[in-house]
């Protein structure tokens, strides 16, 4: 019994080990769609990979995603036991790896075909790797309706945006049987947040559609030389309850973190 | 034999109507950097959304919601903005910009402003030292009417993201 723990245990491990997962990904540009090309960077520091002098991709998309977005192997996908150049990271430095690519190219799909992809590392030969990586998402190509829209999709605090509520899509009661009043938007930095929240009234554009525009560097007074992380948006309404006396409700609090923008 | 010469020119009259006009005469050439020269007011900002313009979104069940662009001129004072563009002789020479109590859009407040082409300009950059604020001129052709307008795009890396049309009408 002792050695069949022992032998289970020294399984369990060995596994883990040699699926272990590579750190941080980091996307540059931050998103992308399908059809633009973009450039990943990894650290295998800590999996069987890390003292490995050449790493290879093995790369899909679109995993159990339905019909519309068709799974695919990567071009780079050619023999398991001996991968292509054309599948060779490249190195940065020390632990660190790059790999460049577009997804309709790597794929054989249209950038509206291209929802999600999924990557993990190897050796050329296979006899090492990790982990499958978690599905990194494509850019909606195609307007995707939802609750909320920022425009414009990209900005740091110094553009103009705008927050689009569209009550006729809510989910939750709240925010479904409300009389949308204002936006409270709040703006935080790494230290936490920066300035007062401020509340924002709404303006109809249509029936059912709702929307404020501000400038958060102007509307958080922004002392020089902070910079903004993200901001938080809540909606905020009224309704009667059933005695017929007005309450006030909110939406869920979301956030948008800021981008690098120059 | 009269009428056969009558007919062949006839003829060749027709077909000399017939001759496209290869007149391909720019026009009168305009002093665009002295037009450009002196005060302007800001007008109005439009801000478009370049991966919503490069993917054409739109809204079936919501036609009338631009995806793409929208006027922002009421989200901050924008018309406090007043850009002056001085002269160097016949030359591009100094600006400055009164911001007033708008967003500084243009980063800069003065210095030194150029152009790609001082006949035919596209874009007009202003600089102060080491810093450039690029801009591109539009509806160049409205300057004899003391109109012009600036964009300035966004980008996020190598990727445009978001322009910034700024529409601006001479003092």
């Amino acid at each position: 019994m002792r050695k069949l723990l022992i032998l289970t245990t020294i399984f369990l491990l060995s596994t883990g080990l040699a699926q272990a997962q590579f750190n941080t990904v980091t996307f540059t540009p931050a998103s992308f769609a399908g059809d633009e090309q973009f450039t990943f960077t990894i650290d295998v520091a800590g999996t069987p990979l890390a003292s490995e002098t050449d790493l290879y991709i093995w790369t899909w998309c679109n995993k159990d995603e339905g019909s519309s977005f068709p799974g695919r192997d990567g071009l780079t996908n050619t023999d398991w036991g001996n991968s292509p150049d054309i599948a060779k990271f490249t190195h940065v430095s020390g632990t660190v790896w790059s790999f460049t690519m577009t997804g309709t190219s790597m794929y054989g799909l249209t950038p509206g075909q291209l929802k999600n992809f999924q990557f993990l590392v190897k050796t050329k030969t296979g006899s090492k790797q990790t982990a499958d990586s978690p599905k990194f998402p494509f850019a909606a190509v195609n307007y995707v309706p939802s609750v909320y829209r920022l425009f414009p999709s990209k900005s740091d605090q110094s553009d103009a945006i705008s927050i689009y509520f569209y009550q006729g899509l809510a989910t939750s009661i709240n925010e479904s049987r409300m009389v949308p009043l204002t936006f409270t938007v709040k703006g935080f930095d790494a230290n936490g947040q920066v300035g007062s929240s401020v509340s924002l009234p709404v303006q109809m554009i249509q029936s059912g559609i709702y929307k404020v525009s501000f400038i958060p560097a102007l509307s958080f007074e922004v002392p020089a030389g902070v910079t903004l992380t993200h901001f938080t948006y809540t909606v905020d309404g009224s309704y009667y309850d059933s005695n017929g006396n007005p309450i006030i409700v909110s939406g869920p609090e979301n956030t948008k973190n800021f981008d690098v923008l120059h | 034999m009269k009428k056969l010469s009558f007919l062949i020119i006839f003829i060749v009259i027709a077909f000399m109507g017939c001759t496209p006009d290869n007149d391909f005469t720019v026009g009168t050439k305009q002093d665009r950097v002295k037009q450009l020269s002196g005060t302007w007011t800001l007008t109005s900002v439009t801000q478009t959304d370049l991966f919503a313009k490069n993917y054409n979104y739109n809204d079936p069940a919501n036609p009338n919601v631009n995806l793409i662009s929208q006027n922002i001129s009421g989200i901050a004072p924008f018309s406090n903005i007043k850009l002056t563009l001085g002269l160097n002789g016949t030359a591009p020479g100094t600006f400055t910009i009164d911001y007033g109590s708008a967003p500084p859009v243009f980063n800069l407040t003065a210095g030194t402003w150029a152009l790609d082409n001082n006949i035919t300009p596209g874009k007009l950059n202003l600089i102060n030292g080491t810093d450039t604020t690029k801009l591109v001129l539009y509806n160049l052709n409205y300057l004899s009417a003391n109109q012009f307008g600036l964009s300035r795009i966004r980008y996020e890396g190598a990727k445009p993201v978001i322009q910034y049309d700024y529409a601006f009408q001479k003092n």
